[in-house]
């Protein structure tokens, strides 16, 4: 009873500190967090910059790093080993919590950090295979000593900087989450760079179009799921000659699809087409300077921390600016003495989906070539953060992993569902991405660029390219499946070898040019090419607008300047409303009910530019949904119908070309026919009503308020660490591609001289992943009004301008 | 009045180094030399943690350079909607105080209480 009377509170305080030191569900550990001496307030004072001096084991010489006021490291190396060396320290010690983070998505291992809450994102993310293809792209690497000595250089400078951290010192999202990084390895940064592989290329619609051939027949298709829009201006200018002999392209089977086996229905996103990009370069001959200018924004999700991290790398034989991933060494788009680069996705189809007849319900052989031929099993182990572990099998067949199984609800085969394998680029384990890009970091001219560009794998992406010789070029490039016409337009049949991918187009003969006549160059992920090109790349591109009105503006740009260009990435005009506004406001005028409405009214006067404050834009972009909502919803529901939407491109051209078109007509609607008319009128309304309901009266229909552009946490949870209602304009298919969470994830604008470059640029975020430091978001607000940052080109570290406000001195003591 | 001023100076200087329970430590070792009641025990060392916890959180909120407390605080606030009419700073140290105070005077009654079991 004494025993009992006198340490009730010790258990108690055991227990209490206990509980407080580890994360129970969502909540944080907080006695550790709220503790003001370990605890968040800990990383306000580590975001502070100041001059440090810090060893780093195995380092030949000194580094030198300055920050320049913006907080981008400026860093000065004697080799190159030293140099990725210290990016990878400079890098983890801003944006360290970030790239394990990715690494965790790629591998299907975020479970083991928030729970079971991402079981099934990581069970997607394993059956496609990311991870294995990941490990054996690192060992391939092993082979090749420069990728090693990269890899292994940046690995050990990120464990540099892990190897530091004590609880104090921690990234807050670990201390939040309640858990501490691992030590990095190539593998990693391999895994990083497979989730830009995931994002860019990591989509499909292979299964809805099954559902819609199976459904309507080829002649629908040709009718509304045509090869190449009604309208469009190729990356590479029609006209442009093939300077190469085409490889034969294997004839196409009888049928280009598996025999259906009832609706195919699939968990697989869409390509998405709001993660594009745009880059543009004009020769010297429409430039002020009489050298090019180029700029490039890519689109991706935004988010805080950013995705890009801006750097200097300076060491003998290479001084390159730009941004990097974090997680993964070298400047992915920048600019060095002599050239400048930039990026676009190509968007074309890399990722087909092959229908596999098992042999029983074990699933261990499935049919090919007339014989059953054994999958192979690999064991999956989910540990789950706070419950036990989660097994899954993986099955590969010679295409790739089975990434679906069909339900067997709906399957007519009777012994086992069938599979579903997807051949996917991003699983190609060859090739050097990395070696790519250390070339074009180091490259002086054209022929250093396009060598550079055959070390690349995946994900295709345009690589646009000035230098200072006053060259521009375009080169779609990437690793390339060889198909022929709409391989992978559907679904594949897995039993036939003809319906496999024969092989590659030769890399020197991905479509390219140099110096085209018309003095510029651009990409805005439409058709890389016109059908003249030899080989088959995709049916569906990005929709032709933003390509389009970029082409337009650089066609009339004369005398232009970086600011010519900086105002071009903030275009906003739509496009795709002078196109086929005229049309829709001439039936509505004939409609006595809206005539007359103000906000048919306003949506006339709108001067057709997607401004923050412009209410036509809300208006038009809403109606755009529930006009395509109202036209095809009926016969190809995604949901309903595990089916697509033919483009707005074929929707305004059968608006405008063919205004009796059966599809008008509402389907679902027994004993009455729609006409185009009706149809127009009712979305009108239905666009009217969806704005009333969520915004109230017109005043508040500013395109900013409903747009509302956000950019949040990598961890959706923590909202307050993101920002909403961020006050810009753009859209889908505007130059200015801002959308609701995705937008110009990276703004640069580089004119090239003799005498050193001149760039410009920023991105929606901030150099700091640290929520505490004032580098964290610092750049978002200049980004709203679409300014840019000169960038600070140091040439020597001595450089007057450098005005550094902290210097990291790297040693080996 | 000695033992709330060692319970601040000793709890100050050991939190610099120590883990983020090392206040408690602090309570336990100088209630069990040091107290006279187990009310006081509670009280003094709560009081105590709450000067060091709450004035360290003041003087990092001051000095921050970005508005983590809103940041802090907001995480709390948007599932805890009894939180959300306070101001952030008050949130932040709502959560200081208990926690901090609970550690202290629970560690503090704890000594006092281990003190009696061997008398």
């Amino acid at each position: 009873m004494k025993l009992l009377k006198h340490s009730w509170a010790s258990v108690l305080t055991l227990a209490l500190i206990y509980a407080l030191s580890h994360s129970i569900g969502s909540i944080p550990p907080l006695g550790k967090i709220f503790n003001p001496f370990t605890g968040f307030y800990q990383n306000a004072a580590q975001a502070v910059l100041k001059d440090q001096s810090i060893s780093i084991p195995g380092l030949k010489g000194t580094v030198e790093v300055l920050y320049d006021a913006n907080a981008v490291p400026h860093i000065f190396a004697e080799n190159d080993e030293d140099l990725y060396k210290a990016q990878g320290y400079v890098v983890a010690k801003d944006r360290l919590w970030q790239m394990e983070f990715y690494t965790l998505v790629a591998s299907g291992r975020l479970t083991e950090v928030v729970g079971d809450r991402a079981l099934e994102f990581d069970r997607y993310n394993r059956r496609i295979g990311m991870a294995r293809a990941a490990k054996e792209i690192a060992k391939n690497l092993e082979k090749d000593p420069l990728s090693l000595s990269i890899l292994l250089a940046y690995t050990a400078g990120v464990n540099a900087y892990i190897d530091q951290l004590t609880e104090k010192n921690l990234p807050l999202e670990y201390k939040i989450l309640d858990y501490a990084p691992e030590p990095w390895s190539p593998e990693k940064t391999i895994l990083m760079l497979m989730n830009m592989r995931s994002t860019l290329n990591g989509g499909s619609s292979d299964y809805r179009m099954s559902n819609v051939a199976g459904t309507y027949g080829q002649e629908v298709i040709e009718e509304l799921f045509t090869d190449y829009p009604t309208l469009e201006s190729p990356i590479i200018p029609s006209g442009t000659a093939w300077p190469f002999t085409p490889v034969a392209v294997p004839e196409a089977p009888a049928s280009p699809m598996a025999p259906q086996q009832g609706q195919v229905s699939m968990n697989i996103q869409e390509p998405r087409p709001e993660i594009g990009s745009n880059n543009w370069a004009i020769a010297g001959e429409k430039s002020a300077t009489g050298l090019p200018i180029l700029a490039n924004d890519p689109h991706l999700g935004l988010s805080l921390p950013s995705i890009w991290y801006q750097m200097q790398l300076h060491a003998p034989g290479v001084n390159v600016y730009g941004v990097a991933l974090p997680g993964s060494p070298g400047i992915i788009i920048g600019f060095n003495q002599d050239v400048a680069w930039g990026v676009t996705n190509v968007g074309s189809d890399v990722m087909d989906f092959y229908q596999i007849k098992y042999k029983d319900a074990t699933k261990k052989e499935y049919w090919y070539e007339n014989a059953w031929k054994p999958l192979d099993l690999h064991q999956e182990i989910f540990k789950v953060k706070g419950k036990g572990d989660v097994i899954d099998t993986l099955r590969y067949t010679h295409h790739g992993p089975i990434v679906y199984d069909q339900s067997s609800d709906k399957n007519f085969n009777q012994n086992a569902p069938a599979g579903h394998a997807m051949r996917w680029v991003a699983l190609e384990s060859d090739g050097s991405d990395l070696l790519a890009f250390h070339y074009l970091n180091r490259a002086k001219n054209y022929d250093d660029y396009r060598k550079a560009l055959l070390y690349y794998t995946a994900p295709a992406q345009n690589f646009i390219f000035v230098s200072n010789q006053n060259d521009i070029s375009i080169t779609p490039n990437g690793k390339l499946p060889l198909k022929w016409k709409n391989q992978g337009k559907y679904i594949l049949d897995g039993s036939l070898k003809s319906h496999d991918w024969a092989g590659w187009i030769p890399k020197e003969q991905n479509p390219s040019v140099k110096n085209p006549p018309r003095g510029f160059v651009s990409s805005a992920n439409q058709h890389a090419t016109d059908a003249t090109y030899p080989y088959y790349l995709g049916w569906r591109f990005a929709s032709p607008e933003r390509g389009l009105r970029i082409n337009q503006r650089l066609e009339a740009m004369q005398m232009a300047t970086p600011d010519s260009l900086r105002m071009l990435q903030n275009d906003n005009f739509n496009l795709a409303a002078q196109r086929i506004l005229p049309t829709l406001l001439g039936i509505l005028n004939q409609n006595p009910a809206i005539a007359t409405r103000p906000e048919l009214k306003a949506l006339a006067q709108w001067n057709q530019s997607n401004e923050a404050d412009a209410i036509g834009a809300s208006i038009f972009e809403t109606w755009m949904e529930t006009l395509m909502y109202g036209i095809w919803e009926d016969e190809f529901s995604p949901e309903k119908k595990q089916m697509t939407y033919p483009t707005s491109d074929i929707t305004f051209y059968l608006i405008q070309n063919k205004p009796t078109a059966r599809w008008f007509d509402n389907a679902e609607t027994k004993n009455k026919v729609e006409t185009r008319e009706e149809i127009v009128a009712q979305t009108f309304q239905m666009a009217l009503d969806t704005l009333t309901k969520y915004h109230g009266a017109m005043e508040n229909w500013a395109w900013k308020s409903v747009k509302k552009t956000e950019i949040n946490h990598l961890v959706p949870a923590f909202s307050s660490f993101g920002r909403k209602d961020i006050p810009n304009g753009g859209g889908k298919w505007i130059v200015n591609a801002t959308t609701r969470k995705t937008g110009p994830s990276w703004r640069m604008v580089v004119a090239v001289d003799k005498n050193g470059p001149q760039g410009f640029g920023l991105y929606p975020g901030g150099q700091s992943g640290n929520p505490a430091s004032p580098f964290y978001d610092n750049m978002i607000d200049p980004w709203v009004k679409g300014e840019l940052n000169p960038l600070v080109y140091l040439k020597t570290k001595e450089d007057p301008s450098s005005k550094p406000i902290a210097r990291l001195t790297l040693t080996n003591q | 009045m000695i033992l709330f001023s060692l319970l601040v100076v000793l709890g100050l200087a050991v939190s610099f180094f120590g883990p983020w329970w090392s206040i408690g430590f602090v309570c336990f070792i100088l209630c069990y030399q040091l107290g006279k009641s187990a009310g006081a025990a509670f009280r003094l060392s709560a009081l105590a943690a709450i000067v060091v916890w709450g004035g360290a959180s003041w003087v990092k909120h001051v000095q921050a350079e970005a508005p983590i407390t809103d940041k802090m605080a907001g995480l709390f606030q948007s599932s805890i909607p009894a939180l959300q009419g306070l101001p952030s700073l008050g949130v932040v140290l709502l959560f200081v105080v208990l926690i901090g105070g609970l550690l202290g005077g629970l560690s503090g009654l704890a000594g006092f209480q281990v003190k009696q079991l061997f008398k």
